[in-house]
């Protein structure tokens, strides 16, 4: 009898979750975010904006999470007085306080927060004689201050790319783990391949975890935030996937005609004896078209 | 294993590619605040687990101040109903949950206890309300006696029922650890004939101490007997205050009650406190009809009685300055015990009293706020040792 009334008023949630959805359209949870910032079409004149541009935007951006700073950002990028000077007044300090905890060099920091300042107000203009503003970018799916964050670490790894490419080609090179090249061997070919293989079928939110972990050296507390999983989820997954690469790789070998003692004494090779394909460090430079500007 | 991670290394590194394209920061940004979901965030995620590049990014973010991991909410989330709407899903499941624990804590403790404890041969229970038709109403002690030790039970009703002689019922219900540290505060243990027993309201600090029906199966009248008045001395004992239901009717308003007898009659003590200062306090009070009204008895006027115990139709009674009564007429008479040792006479105030076959009465006294001494007879208060 419990049971049965406890469906039943877990239906009613359900049904009325899925009415309440239908009801609250995007376009109207965007109007309600545009409202409680004192957005509204009825007080658009608060950014500078007009009802009509209000309107376009919620039709425009209908999956913006975060509408009313949408609105500002756009407001500014069009130029309105009004956004600007909430602008200044909400970002413009923090512009550089994130610029110097990133670039952690004062000099550098106001160097770099004065640029992307100058990038966001539009220095230059179009063809219609409006300025070009690196807010116009800005589609509202994360916080207006988050994207800020992104947009000055961007241009700090921008920079620090720019100077990477002057300096001399063996620090960069010796800088890159397991590329030194030895003798080639035809089993630690064979290792390597197996490898690859068993990389290339991981999910790539595994793959990310490796490269993480593995490549960019960042602790299990540093990659569950920024995954937004806990660390011991995370411990627990990376060892999952550990494993199953182990005991894939290691049936590669069996299945090349390797023995079992031969096989484990492979996987526990030095890697410094690996003989690593230059031609697919150079790859590198291949392009792809996942993200187009 | 550690080679085998140097080579994943390795391998993971020369899999790194250098794009020309790139998420933009919003992309990126709504990533890290988790606000991408399906198709976009797994193209952000095959990005990053190739690009160094934007994984740098990634943790550049992480070292600003207020990371992008712990951003604000999102709109949805704002607002009085949003409130509302994120937790209705929680509480829906919570409701099976609690329903559970409601259960669990209903079904009565003992019954719990009985669950894990089938050897034993007796069980107090409250959900048995009948007596055994096996054993007669008026059938003496010998057979169906249980003696009830200091115990502090929740408050609940309950009816006892006699399936085990000789059963502590501290052995059914485990103290707490702060009812233990009243413990010594408690009367002492009676027999009782269990089939006699009426329904009973316990109270936390109440202690049962039952007596067996009467040979005759008769209520029988409580004359008082005159004693001299014994010279009253404030009391150091701190009673617990239950609300003994039966006792509201009449005899003891809210007064504490420490301790409670039951035969064909229940008899009743309350109890003195330092800090109540009341008429019945250290009176002994008798119900002939299963505790719904409550006359007081009067054993010896001026005293204040501070224990109560029963064995059969053998009353105990206990107070202040070395005073104890004895009835072996479940309460039609009252006998002064004078208690000596040798040439030590009792003194200070009855704390405790045990009787646990009728020849044997114990009984403890305190002198003052830390000795206490022990006194046994085991000729019905004839002659006493202490100890």
């Amino acid at each position: 009898m419990f049971l049965k009334w406890y469906i039943s008023i877990g239906a009613k949630v359900i049904v009325s979750d899925a009415a309440q959805l239908s009801r609250m359209s995007l376009e109207r949870e965007a109007a309600q975010a545009a409202s409680e910032l004192g957005c509204t079409p009825a007080s658009g004149d608060v950014l500078g904006l007009t009802d009509t541009e209000i309107t376009e935007l919620i039709r425009q951006f209908p999956a913006a999470a975060f509408f009313g700073d949408l609105l500002l950002a756009r407001a500014c990028a069009l130029g309105r007085e009004p956004a600007w000077d909430r602008f200044l007044v909400l970002y413009r300090e923090k512009l550089f306080r994130f610029a110097a905890q990133i670039a952690k060099d004062d000099s550098i920091a106001r160097e770099l927060a004065d640029s992307l300042y100058a990038d966001l107000f539009g220095t230059k203009q179009n063809c219609d004689g409006r300025r070009i503003s690196k807010l116009d970018s800005f589609s509202g799916r994360g916080s207006l201050e988050g994207w800020l964050r992104t947009i000055v670490a961007q241009e700090y790894v921008n920079r620090y790319r720019r100077e990477r490419k002057l300096t001399p080609l063996d620090e960069s090179v010796h800088g890159k783990p397991g590329v030194l090249s030895g003798a080639p061997s035809p089993s630690l070919d064979l290792l390597a391949k197996a490898t690859d293989e068993a990389l290339v079928a991981l999910a790539e939110e595994e793959r990310l975890l490796l490269s993480f972990y593995y490549l960019d050296g960042r602790s299990l507390a540093e990659i569950g935030r920024t995954l937004h999983r806990h660390e011991s989820s995370i411990a627990r997954r990376l060892e999952k996937i550990l494993n199953s690469l182990r005991k894939r790789v290691f049936q590669s070998l069996r299945d090349a005609g390797l023995s079992r003692r031969a096989a484990n004494e492979m996987l526990e090779t030095d890697v410094r004896d690996l003989q690593i394909n230059v031609r697919a460090l150079l790859e590198q430079e291949r392009k792809t078209e996942a993200f187009s500007k | 294993m550690a080679g085998f991670r140097q080579l994943l290394q390795a391998r993971l590194a020369t899999q790194q590619q250098q794009f020309a394209t790139h998420p933009d920061a919003g992309l990126l940004s709504a990533f890290a605040e988790d606000h991408l979901r399906g198709a976009e965030r797994a193209g952000v995620v095959a990005h990053l687990a190739r690009c160094d590049e934007c994984r740098h990014i990634l943790a550049l973010l992480e070292t600003v101040e207020g990371s992008v991991a712990f951003l604000v909410d999102t709109p949805r989330a704002s607002g009085w109903g949003a409130g509302i709407w994120r937790w209705r899903m929680a509480a829906v499941a919570a409701i099976p949950l609690l329903a559970l624990l409601a259960i669990i804590r209903l079904e009565p403790p003992q019954n719990r206890m009985n669950a894990v404890t089938p050897t034993k041969p007796r069980t107090l229970t409250p959900t048995v309300v009948q007596s055994p038709p096996s054993i007669p109403k008026n059938t003496p002690r010998q057979q169906d006696q249980i003696r009830l030790s200091m115990v502090t039970p929740p408050i609940r009703r309950e009816r006892l029922s006699p399936e085990a002689p000789g059963q502590q019922l501290s052995d059914v219900l485990e103290p707490s650890a702060p009812q233990k540290m009243e413990q010594k505060n408690l009367q002492p243990a009676a027999q009782v004939s269990a089939a006699s027993l009426p329904v009973i309201q316990l109270s936390r600090s109440a202690v049962l101490e039952p007596a067996p029906l009467s040979s005759e199966g008769q209520q029988q009248d409580v004359p008082s007997q005159t004693q001299p008045p014994a010279q009253q001395s404030k009391s150091a004992f701190q009673f617990a205050r239950p609300t003994f239901g039966a006792i509201r009717s009449g005899f003891v308003n809210a007064t504490p009650v420490a301790s409670v007898a039951m035969t064909t009659s229940l008899w009743a003590l309350d109890a003195p406190r330092d800090d109540v200062t009341s008429p019945e306090s250290g009176t002994v009070a008798r119900s002939t009809d299963g505790g719904k009204t409550w006359q007081p008895v009067t054993v010896s006027p001026g005293v204040r009685f501070t224990a109560l115990c029963a064995n059969g139709p053998e009353i105990w009674i206990g107070g202040e300055m070395a005073a104890l009564f004895h009835s072996a007429d479940d309460g039609a008479t009252w006998i002064p015990i004078n208690v000596v040792s040798g040439d030590t006479p009792l003194t200070g105030t009855i704390t405790r009293l045990i009787s646990p076959v009728p020849d044997r009465i114990e009984l403890q006294t305190q002198t003052d706020q830390r000795r206490t001494d022990t006194w046994v007879s085991l000729d019905r208060g004839a002659h006493w040792t202490k100890r």
